[in-house]
């Protein structure tokens, strides 16, 4: 089974004749075939969504854990070979303690994930050790000057910013609004990518933001009442409740459809003011039956319409 | 010229003589798909580099490809991005143990030499692998050490060095890396070389005058030198080349540079470009620099 990489894609530091180097692309295939990851930055808060493949009925999965709590104000998802997931967590977190013991401050998000970014990278450097086989969600809620500024401008309590990062094999880090890795991926990221709110996000344009709000909130109050019922569902207007729920549908929407049952889903949030906290496994469950009778409902819905124009009839509705 | 098994491990010579990993080091750099210029004016170094970021949920205001190794010294990086953050880290370390060793700020010029000798012994030892980045340093405030007897520090002295994947660096007056590395590096020597022949007409030009106004003066033509004329006409073009251009006329040429090789199609959030001049370093806004293209396009 030779690939387009043959010959040179036996050791990490080999250059392939191109410039690629296939080990650490075929260390992101190990996260691809894996279990589902998604993530979303809402507003204020933010929240980790991973399926958990069902290995063995004897296990108990829910010891096999893929959200680690890494602080009091950080998290993060391992996807792929978890073991590998499992030292990166280990290392975060003496990284984690080390900052707080050297500046008596609680780690800034993009520092620890351009620092989990230069560690596994460094394994790809190296002839004598391999890459990480995961792609790592780095996520947590950082206060800083940043975050004292936009709250500031915004008249709002500096509840500090939450930030997502994504860390591939590769050592790449790459701050995003939301992202989805994993087996169900394509799916996940069509139905994140229609999350994405319409305004600009950039989180430098702390004027922009507190600009918006003003308008936003000009408009809301000149058109309480016209305002549709079923507002628009985005990133940044949603609670991490709703966002939980979306997180269960996408996954339900992305998961594996030769398998009979849905693996056990992991979810994680970071709330204003919250610790890392995980979702009740009694409470996933309830959101999943909700999310399934509701997708059942739209598709029979929509089996109707189908119906209605099939037979030729006016299918006018309101 | 076959590579055939003499490619595969950085510590081998093929039998021409080529370190063929190296050779694919380089072409690593252009995997990114971006491509950088930079250019050196009188008083201000010119950076810019193009951003392509084709994932909807990424967050594009963290993309950064010129990043601040000291207060003074900065680095534009183009290649891999993670070999890229690693080679921004590193030369962080050195101008830490630099100033701490010595007290004051490492110059550029040290800096860049510090790198390119890490990316050599990169391509010597079986160890570790060659990082796939090209980088650019510059400055445009020379370290305080230079000036220490002044009442205020010389200021607008413009550096820049260029380091490639191999280690060799060198003091360059304007550049171009990554992709279409090729296409800029030509576009750009045309630009220098018509910057030269202007300056050379513009000299004799001048030179005419001056000599018509002195025989007016003295009533009398007396027969100059031919030979001393062109030497002074060439020290004269010399310094010019690059040495008069302003931070707006080399914000022009690097963007005629990307119109030229990019393509037309290029707009501000495809881009971003910085200006390093004895106030620090500055990025241009989105408006500024769709101004500047829409000039260029009409132009056209």
């Amino acid at each position: 089974m030779s690939g387009i990489g043959a010959g040179y894609d036996l050791s990490v530091t080999t250059f392939s004749q191109e410039g690629r180097i296939f080990q650490v692309e075929y260390a992101s295939k190990a996260v691809e075939t894996r279990g589902t990851m998604l993530s979303m930055r809402l507003d204020d808060s933010i929240l980790i969504a991973t399926e958990k493949p069902t290995l063995s009925k004897m296990a108990i999965s829910s010891s096999r854990r893929r959200v680690y709590r890494i602080s009091s104000h950080i998290m993060m998802g391992v996807s792929g070979i978890l073991a590998d997931g499992r030292a990166i967590v280990e290392w975060a977190r003496e990284e984690t303690s080390r900052f707080k013991d050297n500046y008596d401050r609680d780690i800034p998000v993009f520092v620890l994930a351009e620092r989990v970014g230069n560690f596994m990278h460094a394994y790809t450097t190296h002839p004598s050790v391999r890459p990480f086989g995961t792609t790592i969600c780095l996520c947590g809620v950082t206060k800083d000057v940043q975050s004292a500024r936009a709250s500031r401008a915004a008249k709002k309590p500096d509840n500090g910013r939450p930030e997502l990062f994504q860390i591939t094999p590769s050592g790449d880090v790459n701050r995003m609004h939301a992202m989805a890795v994993g087996k169900g991926r394509q799916v996940a990221r069509v139905e994140l990518e229609k999350l994405l709110p319409p305004h600009n996000r950039d989180a430098f344009t702390i004027e922009m933001d507190a600009q918006r709000r003003q308008v936003e909130a000009a408009r809301d109050t000149e058109e309480e009442g016209e305002e549709e019922a079923a507002a628009e569902k985005h990133l940044d207007n949603m609670t991490l409740d709703i966002a939980a729920k979306e997180a269960v549908r996408i996954l339900y929407l992305a998961r594996d459809a030769s398998e009979t049952e849905m693996g056990e889903i992991e979810i994680c949030g970071i709330g204003v003011g919250m610790i890392p906290t995980f979702i009740p496994a009694e409470k996933i469950k309830n959101l999943l039956e909700e999310v399934k009778k509701e997708e059942e409902e739209e598709s029979s819905d929509d089996d109707e319409e189908t119906d209605e124009a099939e037979l030729g009839e006016s299918s006018e509705t309101e | 010229m076959s590579a055939s098994g003499y490619d595969r491990d950085i510590t081998v010579f093929s039998p021409e003589g080529i370190l063929y990993q190296v050779v694919y080091t380089f072409k690593a750099v252009k995997t990114a798909g971006i491509t950088s210029f930079a250019i050196k004016g009188k008083d201000c170094v010119v950076v810019l580099s193009q951003k392509k970021v084709s994932d909807a949920l990424c967050d594009a205001s963290y993309v950064k490809f010129v990043h601040s190794v000291t207060k003074n010294v900065y680095m534009l990086v183009t290649g891999r991005q993670a070999d890229g953050k690693a080679i921004l880290m590193s030369a962080r370390s050195m101008a830490n143990e630099f100033q701490n060793d010595y007290g004051y700020e490492i110059p550029a010029q040290l800096l860049a030499q510090k790198i390119a000798d890490k990316n050599q012994a990169a391509t010597q030892e079986a160890w570790r692998r060659p990082l796939g980045v090209s980088c650019v340093l510059f400055s445009s405030l020379p370290p305080p050490a230079v000036s220490v007897d002044e009442e205020e520090p010389v200021s607008g002295i413009p550096v820049m060095y260029h380091v490639d994947p191999a280690g060799f660096f060198s003091s360059v007056v304007a550049m171009s890396m990554g992709t279409k590395d090729s296409e800029g590096c030509t576009y750009l020597e045309r630009v220098m070389r018509a910057r030269k022949e202007r300056q050379k007409k513009e000299a004799k030009r001048r030179q005419k005058e001056e000599r018509k106004e002195e025989e007016e003066e003295e009533e009398k033509g007396e027969k100059r030198d031919m030979e001393d004329e062109e030497e002074e006409e060439d020290m004269e073009v010399q310094e010019g080349v690059f040495g008069e251009l302003t931070a707006e006329k080399c914000c022009f040429i690097l963007l005629s540079t990307v119109h030229y090789v990019l393509g037309e199609g290029v707009k501000a959030s495809d881009v971003e470009m910085y200006v390093c001049d004895k106030d620090g370093l500055k990025r241009k806004t989105d408006s500024e620099v769709d101004d500047l293209l829409g000039v260029i396009a009409e132009s056209e």
